[in-house]
């Protein structure tokens, strides 16, 4: 008989070779709206009602809007999407969750419209990426700060406008 | 082969600081010694410099399969500080593994364990109240070292360590699973010992009325910390030879 320390649990053919996770690549704290969607029922867009006072019992137009998103959240794909792409589907789909229940009494405002579109022209293109800018944390003297503060509230400049046309004006620009 | 885990529920008690120089100073006395990096943060990992061998084929691979056995050894690298120094690198996903609710998931890592040729596991643990990476870390070891800084949080994540160990001894106990789960001491690291604040000497103290206070207290060397950037052994360098002598001390004490 085979000693026992011999006896081997399978064939080496047959071991498992390591894999990796089934989420490796989920991020531990990037949460996604979208994964917990998935499972939301009827995909189908809500058609809120014309006049929310006629409503009765139901829920007003505030809680029926939320459904109205789930279309376009449960149309993106289950991995996690990059930040821009993230951003991108939030602006898209602010305005309609935002339009949809209220329209029908008083349309947006334009000037919240405006804000919208601009706000989604310029986050989406890489080329028009704010600045970097550098904290900068010093003491000056109590008549620089006033000039400082006068510039601001006279001429409408913010406080690094004021400080980076003076370094300019004095020392030129180093672009 | 020993299986020694290296925990406190404390952040910065020197537990990864502990859990490396183990490592390092038990593979110097020519041991095979495998560090299984548990904690998500992957300090280890970073300070040891290694990569896993494929993407995702890190610990979390191991805690995320139903039947790992084996895998510590396909999983372990080695390190360029020893030869006989390998390591089972950590991932930041590996904290995903705490939402991880399969039954019996906290006996992966000790499945991963059989076959492995080490005479010497050492696992370093995050600061975790129990839960699932705490579990599996209990359920693999035989021997706990507790780490702690000469601090008050020092000695409160020995306390909240110890009440989980009680914990997972009692539940053991009531399923008549055999106890073989070692208290080797308490480690005190980082400790200014040319100026002790008051409340170092305090802390000391309570640690000491334990009855589990491991000597020599490990010194503060500045170069310790700073060997995490270069992802160097400070055992190199003659300013970390008091640490290296008060760890290669304390594995005499802990390691069988």
């Amino acid at each position: 008989m085979t000693e026992a320390s011999v006896i081997k649990d399978r064939p080496a053919q047959l071991r498992r070779r390591p894999r990796p996770a089934p989420d490796e690549t989920v991020d531990p704290v990037d949460y996604n709206p979208a994964t917990h969607t998935q499972a939301a029922p009827a995909a189908a867009p809500v058609q809120p009602e014309p006049d929310p006072a006629s409503a009765g019992g139901e829920q007003g137009p505030a809680v029926e809007a939320a459904p109205a998103t789930l279309p376009a959240t449960t149309a993106e794909p289950v991995s996690v999407p990059e930040p821009e792409t993230a951003v991108e589907t939030a602006v898209q789909a602010a305005p309609a969750a935002v339009a949809v229940p209220f329209e029908p009494q008083a349309p947006a405002p334009a000037r919240q419209a405006s804000r919208a579109s601009k706000a989604k022209a310029t986050t989406n293109k890489k080329s028009q990426r704010r600045e970097v800018t550098f904290p900068l944390s010093t003491r000056v003297s109590q008549e620089i700060l006033d000039l400082l503060y006068d510039a601001q509230e006279n001429e409408g400049v913010t406080l690094r406008d004021a400080i980076e046309q003076g370094v300019r004006m004095r020392w030129g620009s180093a672009r | 082969m020993q299986t020694i885990m290296v925990y406190s529920e404390s952040g910065g008690a020197t537990k990864t600081t502990s859990a490396v120089s183990l490592a390092a100073v038990t593979a110097a006395s020519g041991r095979k010694v495998v560090l299984v990096d548990l904690d998500p943060r992957a300090a280890a990992t970073k300070w040891i410099g290694v990569e896993p061998k494929e993407s995702g084929l890190h610990v979390g691979a191991i805690l995320g399969d139903p039947d790992p056995e084996g895998w510590a050894e396909d999983l372990a690298v080695g390190s360029s500080w020893f030869p006989n120094l390998r390591v089972v690198p950590s991932a930041r996903s590996v904290s995903n593994r705490e939402a991880d609710r399969a039954d019996h998931a906290e006996l992966r890592l000790k499945t991963s364990l059989m076959g492995i040729d080490a005479d010497v596991v050492i696992i370093d643990c995050p600061n975790r109240q129990g839960g699932p990476l705490t579990l599996s870390a209990l359920n693999a070891a035989d021997t706990i070292v507790y780490a702690a800084g000469a601090t008050v949080d020092g000695v409160d994540g020995v306390a909240g360590a110890r009440r989980s160990v009680e914990q997972f001894r009692t539940s053991r106990k009531r399923i008549g699973a055999p106890d073989n789960l070692h208290e080797a001491g308490i480690i005190v690291g980082a400790v200014a010992s040319t100026v002790m604040s008051r409340i170092a000497v305090a802390s000391i103290e309570e640690l000491r009325e334990t009855g589990m206070l491991l000597t020599p207290l490990v010194p503060h060397r500045t170069i310790v910390q700073e060997m995490r950037m270069t992802q160097e052994w400070y055992g190199e360098y003659r300013k970390g030879l008091p640490v290296v002598e008060a760890y290669t001390k304390l594995m005499k004490e802990i390691v069988r």
